[in-house]
């Protein structure tokens, strides 16, 4: 029997019901982006350059798989890849290997422009970092316990959460100068290493007397993850980080994730802050911004399962090795 | 040990559902006889390079049918 032969198609009204198809072979009506399952919303994403999507179809017109990059960052010319899907009944076929090739072979970009491609590659199999990897990009960062095990389709290794490493291909030079925190300067300069070269501030400034922080945040209650995105820090920086952490308890999440922007004088200070209120280092998330972006986190009520988190990089590993060792330091009482 | 004794520690070593060393002979084809999808032949094969000590090409290695063309590939590659 000859292996079947796939077309990848660009949404439209058309097709744009199979989408929704594809998701339920998949997880049901439980997948958490709820455009997925809604025609209209579905091309009114796309319509307001927000989404790029495309549909892998066989000869007979069937839907086998599903590939998206969208916008979720302050930084409006960034794409994140994410939402790949494949129908079950297509597992052993080659259509996986085509939808993901599309982030990097230019059918989703078609079109736009952007600062970069941001892309979440789960840590329990390696079929997307090594994809990411070998298609150029750089993994900058580890989300730990990130998603719930159980109700993720494609968690093979039993455990309670999955980890998720972020990898970023650059496709523009960036402008804004960045701070490193004292702490993490040595692990930040090597994963800054493989991009676009940055300016590099060192004259860091205390916490501020005066003004609010200025955030936005995302909660996503099904899989009890919860992120700040910190565009600047005000005086009431200390009170934020406290309250946050126990709002987070009181809601039941496992993964708090704040991402500071890297342009703040103030990042060092923050950081400590941070640091005090249990967060550690979560790596680079670059352009986040239109500037770069500090991930910080932390993992509450859950024991992070690491025999579980697979990781191909030597990158990803050193970040790996790096959080265990500050959160080992931490739990000691012997981190700075 | 040979290539496909390591293979077959490799492949054991991601404990998938009803593979044992006896399913894996030369013969036996990943798709139809071990199940093996892309998230299945990508693992092996990072596990391969760590293993050997290689460097694998993924598009080279797509259409890989075989445990006997893994083995000629990894020898390849490991300049055997």
């Amino acid at each position: 029997m000859s292996d079947p032969v796939f077309r990848l198609v660009p949404i439209d009204r058309a097709n744009a019901a199979l989408v929704g198809d594809v998701f339920r072979t998949a997880y049901g009506d439980a997948f958490p982006v709820a455009y997925v399952y809604q025609a209209d919303a579905l091309l009114a994403e796309i319509t307001q350059g927000r989404l790029a999507a495309a549909l892998a179809l066989t000869e007979e017109n069937r839907a086998a798989g599903y590939v998206s990059m969208f916008k979720n960052a302050p930084n409006h010319h960034l794409w994140e890849a994410g939402n790949l899907v494949v129908v079950p009944d297509y597992k052993q076929t080659d259509v996986s290997s085509l939808l993901f090739a599309a982030y990097f072979n230019g059918v989703l970009s078609a079109g736009t422009t952007s600062d970069g491609l941001m892309g979440e590659a789960v840590c329990c199999h390696y079929f997307t970092q090594v994809g990411n990897i070998k298609a150029g990009a750089s993994d900058v960062a580890l989300e730990l316990d990130q998603l719930d095990g159980p109700s993720f389709n494609g968690n093979r290794t039993g455990s309670a959460r999955v980890s998720c490493v972020l990898g970023f291909l650059e496709n523009s030079a960036p402008t804004s100068p960045i701070y490193l925190p004292t702490n993490y300067a040595p692990i930040l300069a090597k994963l800054l290493q493989p991009l676009q070269p940055r300016i590099v501030l060192h004259d860091a400034a205390p916490l501020p007397t005066t003004g609010a922080t200025q955030r936005e945040e995302r909660y996503y209650h099904s899989v009890q993850t919860w992120k700040f995105f910190v565009h600047s820090i005000g005086a009431d920086w200390p009170d934020f980080a406290a309250e946050i952490v126990a709002e987070a308890k009181r809601r039941g999440v496992v993964s708090l994730q704040i991402i500071l922007n890297m342009a703040c004088p103030q990042l060092d200070a923050a950081v400590q802050t941070l640091k005090s209120n249990g967060f550690f280092f979560g790596g680079l998330a670059p352009r986040w911004f239109g500037s770069d972006g500090l991930l910080m986190q932390q993992v509450l009520g859950q024991q992070t399962e690491y025999e579980h988190i697979k990781l191909y990089s030597a990158t990803a590993k050193e970040i790996l090795a790096w959080i265990q060792a500050e959160r080992s330091a931490m739990s000691t009482g012997t981190g700075t | 040990m040979s290539t496909i004794e390591k293979l077959r520690e490799v492949i054991l070593k991601m404990k998938k559902k009803n593979i044992t060393a006896a399913n894996l002979t030369p013969e036996a084809r990943f798709l139809q006889d071990l199940s093996f999808d892309s998230q299945d032949q990508t693992e092996m094969l990072v596990l391969a390079e760590e293993a050997f000590d290689i460097s694998v090409d993924f598009q080279e290695v797509k259409n890989m049918a075989t445990i006997a063309a893994a083995v000629e590939y990894i020898d390849k590659k490991a300049g055997k």
